[in-house]
Formats: C-alpha cells, sequence, structure tokens
C-alpha cells in the first residue's frame, strides 16, 4: 500500500482577481519522483509555498506527509526538506558556518554527506556564501537540504542557472535519495530531459489548472502524433476530441492528440489525405503542446511568416479553439460521428 | 535555538554599535550644557522618548526587513522551529542591543553627573530614572518594527500602522508616571504594569505575524486584536493630526462660525468685574467673545458685555504651585527641571556666580558656584553659612517662587528705592540677581550674587504665610499677604509717597504699619492656582482662587468669593474654572472623539465641592459643554457605528467577529471604523453558478445554496492516470544490493 | 565483452525501449553472449543517470521476451537463446515484419532484387547465424 505524502483538494489561490492555482487537487505517492511542470508564471512556484505553509491558500487544502500545511509542525518541518528556486544561503556566512546553523535548525544531520557534497563541488569550508558562482551555491544549498536526510524533498525549480556539472549532480542526488524507497522526491523543472531521466511521475500546470497528473510512462502512452499530407491546400479540421496542436506546414498539417488516440486516427483517415503516417512524441514535444495555450498558439516562425508575407486567400490554419469541444464531448453534427 | 541566536547576534551587532554610537553622542550633547544635570530636564525626557523608541524601532525594522524577501524567509522559516521561537531569538538579540545601547550612555552620564565638581548642581540617585522609565516605554518600538518590517501587504500605508500600539503604551507610561510619581514604589510599580501590558500586545501581534506574513484574517484572534488595537491608535492619531491641520488652516482664516481651541482664563477688569473670558489659543486675537460677569449673575449662563482687553487688570500670584515641597512628578516638573531639587530662579542666559536650590529632604537652600561647582553655601531662615557648617534652624516649607512675579515683587521693592534716593545702578544689578521667596514663615529676599539671605517678612508659627500677590497701579501699590486665616493688604507706596522703610541691608521692609486692611478667609486653602484682588467701587472686595483638585489635570473647579473689606463673605460662586475636555478640544477633534467613553469619563471626572462656608449659599455656574462639540461628538460617533453595522452585514462576517468589531467602534469610535476599513480584507465576492447570488471566494461551498465552485473548463486532453490505472511494474530481476 | 549504454533523452524513443534496442543489438552482434552478466538495475540507473523505474521497465521486457533472465540473488544475466515462441508464432511474427518491409519497399518502388541484395549487405554487418 502506497500513502501520499502529498494530497490537495481543490487547492486555489488568488492573487487580486487572478487565481494562480485553480482548484488543483494532486496526489503525490511515495517513493516516486514527482515532476512537476509548467510554464513561467504558471502557479509551480505558488503550489509549492503553499504545500510549505508559506502562504496562505484562499480555499482548499494541501496535506503534507498527513499534516495540514497551514499547520505544520516542527516534527513535520523535520522531515521536509526544501530548496527555494534562487538557493538562497546567507552571503555573510563560510560554508562551516552554513552547516552549523542549518544543522541547528534540524533534529538529525548527516555530516558526512555534507561533506560529500561538498567536497564533490569542489568547495572548501572557509569560503563564503556571497564569493560563490551560481553553481557553486547551488551545491551548498543541495548538502544543506540533503543532510538532514528528509523523508520528503522539495525542490523548487533546482537547476536553474546551473551549469551542466552541477545539474548532472542534482540528478544524482536525486538518484541518491531513491534508494530509500520511503523517501519522495517532488521538484518543478523546465528541463523536460532531465524530467525524462529521474521523474517517474508527472504533473503539468498550465494556467494554474492541473492539465497532466500521471505516471510517465503512460503520459507518452497517451499522446499521439500524426503526420497528414494532402495534394492541395489543407482542409479544414473537423472536430477532434482530445486535440491537443495542429501545425501546417504547405501541404503537411501535423496533429497531436492526447487520450482518444484510435478515434483521432480514424478521423484522420477520413479526410482526404495522400498519406497519413503517425509519428513518435518526444516527452518534450508533448508536454510543450499541453503549455502552448491549448494549440491556439503557433510556432514563432509561423507568427512572424503570417506577419511579414500576405496569406493567399483561401489557405488559414484551422483555428483550433473553436474546434475544440467542451467536457470531451464531440458536438452533434460532426462528420466522425 | 542557540544557533538562532549567534546568527541574529552576528548579523545585527554593527546596529546595536551604531544605536549605541547615536545614544552615546546624544547623551553628551544632552550634558553639553553643564551647568545642569541634563538627566532631570525636560528636553533629556523628549530626548529619551523620542531616541530611544525611534532607535528601537530602526533596530526592529533592520533586523526583520531584509529578512523579509521571499526566499530568505522560506529559508529561515523551513526548520524545525517554531515561529514564535524564531521570533524569540530576534526579540532576546535585538532588545539587549537597544538595552546596551541606552544603558551605557545612561549609567555612564549618571556616574559623572554624581561626581563633586563636574555640575553646579545637586545630584540625586534618582536622576537615571526618567531615562529607565523611557526605556521602558521605547522597548515595544521594536516590535512594531518587527511587525513593519515582515507583514506582506500592499499598501505602503498600512505597513506604518502597528506603531500606534507603542505610542499609546509611551503616552500611558507618562500619565501613569505622572499621576503617581517618581521616585516611589507606587509609581515604579505603574511602570512596569504599563510596560508588561504594551510589550505583550505588540509580542502577540507580532507572534501572529511571523506565523502569517500576509493578511490579517489568516491569523490568531489574539494577535489579530492587538493588531487592530495598535492599527486604532495610529489611524486616530493620524486622523486626528488632519482635522487639527484641516482646523488650524480654517482657523487662520479667522471664519466667525469657527469654534477653536478655547482657553479659558479668569481675570479682574479695572472696574472690579470677575471676568471669564474664553478666548482662542492666541493671545493677540481680539476675537475674543462671551465674557460673562460672574458678579452679576445668579446662575446659568453670563450676559456678554462689552469688554475690552486693555480693560483687563494684571493680577498677580506670587505662588505658582505646590507650596508643601513634595518632589514633582515626573522629575522634570517644579521649577528649573532639576530633579527632586527646586532650582531658584531660572537658568540665565550669561554665566552666574552661583546657583541656588532648595533641598525638600533638609529644607535648606543650598548654593553651588559656577567657578567651582561644588556646593559652597548653605542657608536656613537665619541665613547663609559655608558648606561645612551646620545650619542652626531649617525650613518649615518649600519655597513658592515664580520669576515672573518675584521679579515684579522686586521691581516693586526698587521703585521703594528709587524713591528712597537709591542709585540706578545699583538698584538694576540688585535687581538682576536678587529674588523674592516666600516660604510659610515670611518673605525672603535672596542675592544671589554676594551671596546674601535676609528676611523682609516675618511670619510666626502657627501662623503660614500662603501666598502673596502685588497690585501697581499710578494711585497706590500694595503688596497682599495671604496668611492661614487672614489676608493683610500692605501698601508700599501711594502715588509719589515711598511708604515702605528701607532696612540696613537696602531692603525694604513689611512691617504692621503698612497695613491698610485685614480680612479673614475661609479655612482649609491647600493648592493655590490664581489669585488676585480687586476693589469694587461699591468697596466689596473680590477674591477669587483656583481650586487644584489633581495636579496632572486643569480640572479644578474655580472658588469665587465677594466678600466687604472686614472679610465677610457675601457671595461664593463656584464655576469650572479650567478647562474641561470639550472646551480645550476643538470641533474638529469633536468628530474624532468617542462619544461613549468621553461621556463617561467627564461625568466621573466633574470636581467636586470641597470648601463651603457657614450661612453663604454657593451658586454655581458650571457652563456645560457647548451644543455644538456634543452634537458633532454624538453624530459622527454613532454615524461610525452605523457604518461598521452596515459592513459587518454586507461582509458577512462571523458572529464574534461582528460584535468585537461593533465594540471597537463604540469604544473607539471612528478610530475604530477607520481600523475596519484599512487593516481587514475585502473579502471579494462572485457570483455562484448555481443560485446567481454572491458568495465568498474563500468557502467551498456557496452559503445559499451548497453548491461547490465549478471546476475549471476541461477539454478533453487532460489526463488524470493513478499508478493502480497504468500497467507498471517495478519488481522484476532487482536483486537486492546496496 | 560488455556493452556500452547510450541512451538520448529528448528523442522520439522512450529511454527505456533505447536499453531494451541497445541490448538486443549486442546480443544480436555478438557483443554479448549467453552467461554475461549484467548490471543490476540499481547499478545501472546510477551508472546511466535515469530512474531505476525505467531501467526495471527495460528488464522486465527483456526478461519476457527472452533475451535476459534473472537469477536469484546472484543479478542479471544474457539468457541463452532458447526458444521462448513456438513454431508458428516464430513463423507469424516474421511474416508480419517481412509484410511491412515488402510493403514499403514497394511503396519505394525497389525491384525484387534491390530488396534482397539490401537484406544480404544487412544481414553481412548484423551477425546471425549461418544456418
Amino acid at each position: 500500500m502506497t500513502d501520499n505524502v502529498i494530497e490537495t483538494c481543490r487547492l486555489t489561490k488568488y492573487y487580486g482577481a487572478k487565481a494562480a492555482v485553480d482548484q488543483l487537487s494532486l496526489t503525490v505517492p511515495r517513493g516516486s519522483v514527482f515532476a512537476f511542470l509548467g510554464r513561467n508564471g504558471s502557479g509551480k512556484t505558488t503550489t509549492i509555498r503553499l504545500l510549505l505553509g508559506l502562504e496562505t491558500a484562499t480555499r482548499g487544502t494541501a496535506r503534507v506527509l498527513g499534516c495540514d500545511s497551514q499547520s505544520l509542525t516542527p516534527e513535520m518541518r523535520n522531515r521536509i526538506g526544501y530548496l527555494t528556486e534562487s538557493h538562497f544561503a546567507y552571503g555573510w556566512m563560510t560554508i562551516d558556518e552554513c552547516e552549523r546553523f542549518q544543522s541547528g535548525g534540524f533534529r538529525q544531520w548527516n555530516r558526512e554527506l555534507f561533506d560529500a557534497v561538498i567536497r564533490h563541488f569542489g568547495l572548501a569550508r572557509s569560503s563564503r556564501v556571497r564569493h560563490l558562482s551560481r553553481g557553486e551555491r547551488a551545491g551548498v544549498c543541495l548538502a544543506m537540504t540533503l543532510a538532514p536526510e528528509p523523508e520528503l524533498l522539495v525542490l523548487d525549480d533546482p537547476a536553474l542557472g546551473l551549469d551542466p556539472v552541477a545539474r548532472r549532480a542534482l540528478l544524482e542526488a536525486i538518484l541518491f535519495v531513491t534508494r530509500d524507497e520511503r523517501r519522495t522526491v517532488f521538484f518543478s523543472s523546465h528541463l523536460l530531459d532531465d524530467v525524462e531521466r529521474v521523474a517517474d511521475h508527472i504533473a503539468i500546470l498550465d494556467g494554474g489548472v492541473l492539465r497532466v497528473l500521471c505516471p510517465a510512462e503512460e503520459f507518452r502512452r497517451r499522446v499521439g502524433a500524426w503526420i497528414v499530407r494532402f495534394e492541395g491546400p489543407v482542409p479544414q479540421l473537423p472536430p477532434l476530441a482530445g486535440l491537443l496542436g495542429v501545425t501546417c506546414l504547405g501541404n503537411e498539417m501535423r496533429v497531436t492528440v492526447a487520450n482518444e488516440l484510435e478515434a483521432a486516427e480514424v478521423a484522420l483517415r477520413s479526410l482526404s489525405g495522400v498519406e497519413i503516417k503517425s509519428v513518435p512524441v518526444g516527452l518534450d514535444d508533448a508536454v510543450v503542446s499541453y503549455m502552448d495555450d491549448r494549440g491556439r498558439r503557433r510556432s514563432l516562425l509561423q507568427t512572424i511568416a503570417g506577419k511579414t508575407t500576405s496569406e493567399p486567400a483561401g489557405i488559414s490554419p484551422p483555428d483550433v479553439g473553436n474546434l475544440t469541444p467542451v467536457r470531451g464531448l464531440t458536438p452533434p453534427g460532426s462528420p466522425n460521428e | 535555538m542557540r544557533t538562532l541566536l549567534w546568527k541574529e547576534f552576528r548579523e545585527n551587532w554593527k546596529w546595536g554599535v551604531l544605536l549605541l554610537v547615536a545614544s552615546a553622542i546624544g547623551h553628551a550633547a544632552m550634558q553639553s550644557n553643564e551647568r545642569r544635570i541634563a538627566l532631570f530636564t525636560t528636553d533629556y525626557l523628549m530626548f529619551a522618548a523620542f531616541g530611544f523608541s525611534l532607535g528601537a524601532l530602526l533596530l526592529g525594522v533592520l533586523q526583520t526587513v531584509f529578512e523579509a524577501q521571499r526566499d530568505r524567509w522560506a529559508y529561515l522559516r523551513h526548520r524545525a522551529i517554531t515561529p514564535e521561537r524564531i521570533l524569540l531569538a530576534k526579540v532576546i538579540v535585538g532588545l539587549s542591543l537597544y538595552a546596551v545601547a541606552v544603558l551605557i550612555p545612561l549609567l555612564l552620564l549618571t556616574v559623572w553627573s554624581s561626581i563633586p565638581g563636574k555640575v553646579p548642581a545637586p545630584f540625586h540617585w534618582s536622576a537615571p530614572l526618567n531615562g529607565l522609565v523611557m526605556l521602558l516605554a521605547g522597548a515595544p518600538y521594536w516590535f512594531a518594527g518587527a511587525l513593519i518590517g515582515v507583514r506582506d501587504v500592499r499598501w505602503y500605508g498600512t505597513r506604518l500602522l502597528p506603531v500606534g500600539g507603542p505610542i499609546m503604551g509611551t503616552a500611558g507610561m507618562v500619565i501613569v508616571v505622572e499621576s503617581v510619581g517618581l521616585p516611589t514604589l507606587a509609581g515604579g510599580c505603574a511602570a512596569l504594569i504599563v510596560f508588561a501590558a504594551t510589550m505583550t500586545a505588540m509580542a502577540v501581534a507580532t507572534a501572529g505575524a511571523f506565523r502569517n506574513r500576509t493578511g490579517y484574517l489568516n491569523q490568531t484572534r489574539r494577535s489579530r486584536w492587538c493588531l487592530a488595537l495598535s492599527s486604532a491608535v495610529s489611524l486616530g492619531l493620524l486622523a486626528c493630526a488632519a482635522l487639527m491641520t484641516i482646523g488650524g488652516t480654517l482657523e487662520d482664516l479667522r471664519l466667525p462660525w469657527m469654534w477653536p481651541s478655547r482657553i479659558v482664563l479668569h481675570e479682574i477688569d479695572r472696574h472690579g468685574r470677575l471676568i471669564r473670558w474664553e478666548r482662542a489659543v492666541d493671545p493677540h486675537d481680539p476675537y475674543a467673545r462671551a465674557l460673562c460677569d460672574l458678579t452679576v449673575v445668579d446662575q446659568g449662563e453670563g450676559i456678554a458685555p462689552s469688554v475690552s482687553v486693555s480693560d483687563l487688570v494684571m493680577s498677580v500670584s506670587l505662588s505658582h504651585g505646590r507650596s508643601d515641597g513634595n518632589p514633582p512628578r515626573f522629575l522634570r516638573r517644579g521649577f528649573g527641571q532639576d530633579g527632586p531639587y527646586r532650582r531658584l530662579g531660572d537658568l540665565w542666559a550669561n554665566p552666574r556666580p552661583h546657583h541656588w536650590f532648595f533641598d525638600p529632604n533638609e529644607r535648606v537652600l543650598l548654593g553651588y558656584e559656577q567657578r567651582t561647582r561644588r556646593l559652597t553655601w548653605r542657608a536656613g531662615p537665619d541665613g547663609i553659612v559655608p558648606a561645612d557648617q551646620p545650619v542652626a534652624q531649617r525650613f518649615s516649607s518649600g519655597p513658592s517662587e515664580s520669576v515672573r512675579s518675584s521679579r515684579i515683587v522686586w521691581s516693586g521693592f526698587a521703585e521703594v528705592q528709587r524713591q528712597a534716593g537709591q542709585s540706578l545702578e545699583r538698584i538694576k544689578s540688585a535687581l538682576d540677581w536678587t529674588q523674592a521667596l516666600q516660604f510659610e514663615d515670611g518673605l525672603y529676599l535672596l542675592d544671589h550674587d554676594r551671596p546674601r539671605l535676609s528676611r523682609v517678612y516675618a511670619v510666626e508659627a502657627p501662623d503660614r504665610l500662603i501666598d502673596l500677590a502685588i497690585t501697581q497701579r499710578q494711585e497706590e501699590s500694595a503688596m497682599w499677604m495671604v496668611h492661614d486665616r487672614v489676608i493683610r493688604k500692605f501698601v508700599l507706596t501711594e502715588g509719589d509717597r515711598v511708604l515702605a522703610p528701607i532696612d540696613p541691608n537696602g531692603h525694604a521692609r513689611v512691617t504692621d504699619d503698612l497695613v491698610r486692611g485685614e480680612f479673614t478667609i475661609p479655612n482649609a486653602l491647600q493648592g493655590i492656582g490664581q489669585f488676585g484682588f480687586a476693589e469694587l467701587p461699591e468697596k466689596n472686595l473680590v477674591v477669587y482662587r483656583a481650586y487644584r483638585d489633581g495636579a496632572a489635570f486643569e480640572q479644578g473647579a474655580l472658588h469665587t468669593f465677594v466678600a466687604t473689606p472686614e472679610g465677610k463673605i457675601l457671595r461664593h460662586i463656584v464655576s469650572n474654572g479650567g478647562s474641561s475636555y470639550h472646551q480645550r478640544v476643538s470641533l474638529f477633534g469633536a468628530v474624532l472623539l468617542p462619544a461613549i467613553p468621553a461621556t463617561t469619563l467627564t461625568a466621573w471626572w466633574s470636581p467636586a465641592e470641597r470648601l463651603s462656608i457657614p450661612g453663604v449659599p454657593i451658586e454655581s455656574v458650571v457652563s456645560p459643554p457647548s451644543r455644538e462639540f456634543v452634537i458633532v461628538m454624538w453624530a459622527s460617533s454613532l454615524l461610525s457605528l452605523l457604518v461598521t453595522a452596515l459592513l459587518v452585514w454586507h461582509w458577512r462576517f462571523s458572529r464574534t467577529s461582528s460584535l468585537g468589531w461593533l465594540a471597537a467602534t463604540a469604544v473607539l469610535g471612528p478610530a475604530g471604523l477607520l481600523t475596519l476599513l484599512t487593516l481587514r480584507e475585502r473579502v471579494l465576492n462572485v457570483a455562484c453558478s448555481g443560485c446567481h447570488k454572491p458568495r465568498p471566494r474563500t468557502s467551498e461551498r456557496c452559503p445559499h445554496c451548497g453548491q461547490y465552485f465549478a471546476e475549471p473548463e476541461r477539454n478533453g486532453t487532460e489526463i488524470y492516470a493513478t499508478l493502480a490505472e497504468s500497467k507498471l511494474s517495478r519488481s522484476i530481476a532487482e536483486p537486492v544490493t546496496r | 565483452m560488455s556493452i556500452e549504454f547510450q541512451i538520448t533523452p529528448g528523442s522520439a524513443t522512450p529511454i527505456y525501449r533505447q536499453v531494451v534496442d541497445q541490448v538486443r543489438l549486442a546480443v544480436a552482434a555478438g557483443d554479448l553472449s549467453a552467461g554475461d552478466p549484467l548490471p543490476s538495475v540499481r547499478m545501472l540507473a546510477e551508472q546511466l543517470v535515469v530512474n531505476p523505474n525505467t531501467v526495471a521497465r527495460a528488464f522486465g521486457d527483456l526478461v519476457r521476451d527472452g533475451v535476459i533472465e534473472s537469477r536469484h540473488g546472484q543479478g542479471v544475466f544474457i539468457a541463452a537463446k532458447r526458444k521462448v515462441f513456438a513454431d508458428d508464432e516464430r513463423d507469424r511474427r516474421l511474416s508480419a515484419v517481412l509484410d511491412g518491409l515488402l510493403s514499403e519497399a514497394a511503396a519505394l518502388d525497389f525491384s525484387a532484387a534491390e530488396v534482397r541484395a539490401a537484406v544480404d549487405r544487412r544481414l553481412k554487418e548484423v551477425g546471425l547465424r549461418k544456418r
């Protein structure tokens, strides 16, 4: 039986009139490496701060390790490690003093682990934090987060601003934590390659709304893409359930779909295309298609092309927004009924 | 905890050092005028009140405002330590630095002042008490500073609101110590109680803010109330200042229907009428109004005769305070601001050869030489002796003296001497350095310069000299000696004729053959404020005096007596002399004053009559508070109560919250409403998807129809799958390796 | 005889699939023979810097396909080539792949001779047993 280390139920946070986090309900199972994805400003950091009780939710609940986020006791906080987005440490402290300060705040401290991480990054204990580079400071923060050996690691965009070596060390640290199957890692990231490597669960947040919450393989299984080639100009796409995005380039139309893959293929074959080919979808393509405003956005190149040349009459990329059915229902009268 | 303390100290010791330097400079600057012990002065008290508070406030801000940046706060907050302990570490370090910064210069200055030969003034061990009281009063400002630094509020005005709490604390401390007095056990206890109360309230509010930096609603009830109270005081003060500025500007425009703050004076005019004169603060304001002739009216309000300023006679009283020699209240009252000692004469601009003091414990005069700065002389009723010799006889009580009237007394004598042939230069120089001192056993003249003390009028025990006054007119100048039971009028000059004899010292003496009238007076004169005489055309003598019920507030009733020259009292009129709150405070203040507490307090505070003369009925001419004032006050209080009730209903507060806010507005007046508007967040309402009525965003279910909030729009691309739904297995081919 | 794993995140092929393909290719090319050990799931995961579940899944697929076998307490080894499937099943599978190959070649307009030549060339590179 796996219990959930993090559970939220309709968690909502408003800033002014805008909802930064909108009815978020997610669960993070124990022992998983959970990646939390989303664009900048989609509410990831807000969610993390809500989970740790650093912000107050407008409504909804969040529970971490079974304890309500708003009333995390010191014992609970002792079991959670938190790495802030900016890799904060007091500039005036030396690394030794950082250890002294941080170890005073937790009940247990693994000195050898701290030493090992510091040595791996090639840092001297007597150097001051303000003289360290971003990557070195990340190393110090990583050491400070790992040393108390917390049950749950919460990392807010931990690879931000790090060089490839530091990023690799970060991934290895995450894997180190997973050696103990009772320990969980919850992190947010933009680096989809790293996510693909280490994450076994992903969640995608778009505009404060949770769009995806599933194990990583399931995600890959449920997203599919096809390229349909036409002889003449590209026709209007009929309404398609689960349509993620459509791009048109010349005579070819690339369609990305989630969930209803067989139905989508059937619908595409019914078009008057010359050829239809299923293409594999990489993780980053799939994730990006979730974040591009429900297919409304075209590629940057298309936008530039649209602005500098006049489009030939009769050819316009299908407006996906109008085609998207609400609540997964296809409207009556669509061709694939 | 220890690491927190260490970290706080390492980060903030530099601010402590800066504060210490500033405090040391301040103390040194205070004592730069070396002719008095700075610790006793009002200047030092003001410096301590503002400086220590500002220092504590800045320290609180500096310790928290840098910490309050998001990731830095998250780093500090997320550890296995409660936020209250984090605050405790900051408090310990902050208040320690503050205390050190204040105490070290204070104690050094105390020790320095106590060394003989440093300051030509007597030292008393109570010297550092003013500073210590202000040290306590300043400590809560640290919490206000911490609240300012840590609270994450969008509008910067509301950040500064918590300063109100400590301001209330300082005001409370001053009031309490003024009423009870230092150095006494009761005074010390009272100061500690006010300190504890203010610190507790501010600490609770700050602990709440450390737990939850943003907002107001998400804090515990206790910390909310403390914060609200603090803010209400600030808002009240701000609104007060705003209204007073508006009022002051309008006053300057001199619109006749504006009634600015009033002062009530009682003067006697040339015609011998007792005038109750209400006028604006500006003494040259020609728009004085509502003069009332109390001698011709039986009851109620007076008719306004036409009286001009030039009709008023300067009625002079020599005494201006307590004549019983008790130590003054806040260690700076009493003349010359020299602690328990009474400085005789002002601190003149030019250095004087001697500084004279009255010691209330020994009941002798002390003379300090400016040049050596040491105690050189002592004096009793018999005269001045060198300091190392004992004084033969001591005074029975403390002196009463007012420099202004002393000079006038002396100028009266000078006039006598001039007419008697003394040279002008000699008279002038004597005028500068000689002072009239009225003791219970007589009138003395102290020549500061020589020095010399001589008695010009003796009173034998058990009789006491309570007061004396001077009247100077072209026809005659007279000195009125007020004894325990009798007032004696001594005429010094009649027209050009000098009547007072000159003694061998060159002083005019007041002898019995100068007496022109004697009047018996009612018994039990205990405290004297204003005192004067006039002779009416009908040869009635009008005497009036203000009887002070409480030294800190001028709330005393005014007793006026109409008497015959033989001393028979014909009429006894009691009026509310001084100024009660509703006369001092202008109409603009009426807008802000909370009606219920103000009315309750004044009802309780009405002065009691303590004097009555058998056979003479008391005529009471207590003027009621001005009608406009009361109407405005009640109107604004009720209006704010109404608005509060409306808002509370509209925003759907809980029962306890509603009652709390209504009580706050009832007690605090419009300041309570202002606090409600600024502090409490608006709960935004949105239209419910089920019943279309407005519902708060913060509750899951609609209070009307129970509907949940609608889920965000779904478009079929969502993937929600748990572990069980996907086909994943982990257990293949994994031997146990570690 | 050992294998150098090279995984590329961000490609169209999932990582576990890449591991599976690389093991299969190594076995087919003769770099790995029956009885060669493979690193444990944990060790391989940490070497490649990927989630152990991914490696576990790859190994799971390989075990299911009979390419590797797990010996209790000792680890994972390359399996001896044994008949996992019945002859009918093997024929069916090969026919399916052949159909795919031939239809694609037809669509690309290759002649039968060209297809045969291409197959021969490829067979030389990849070492299938001759008989």
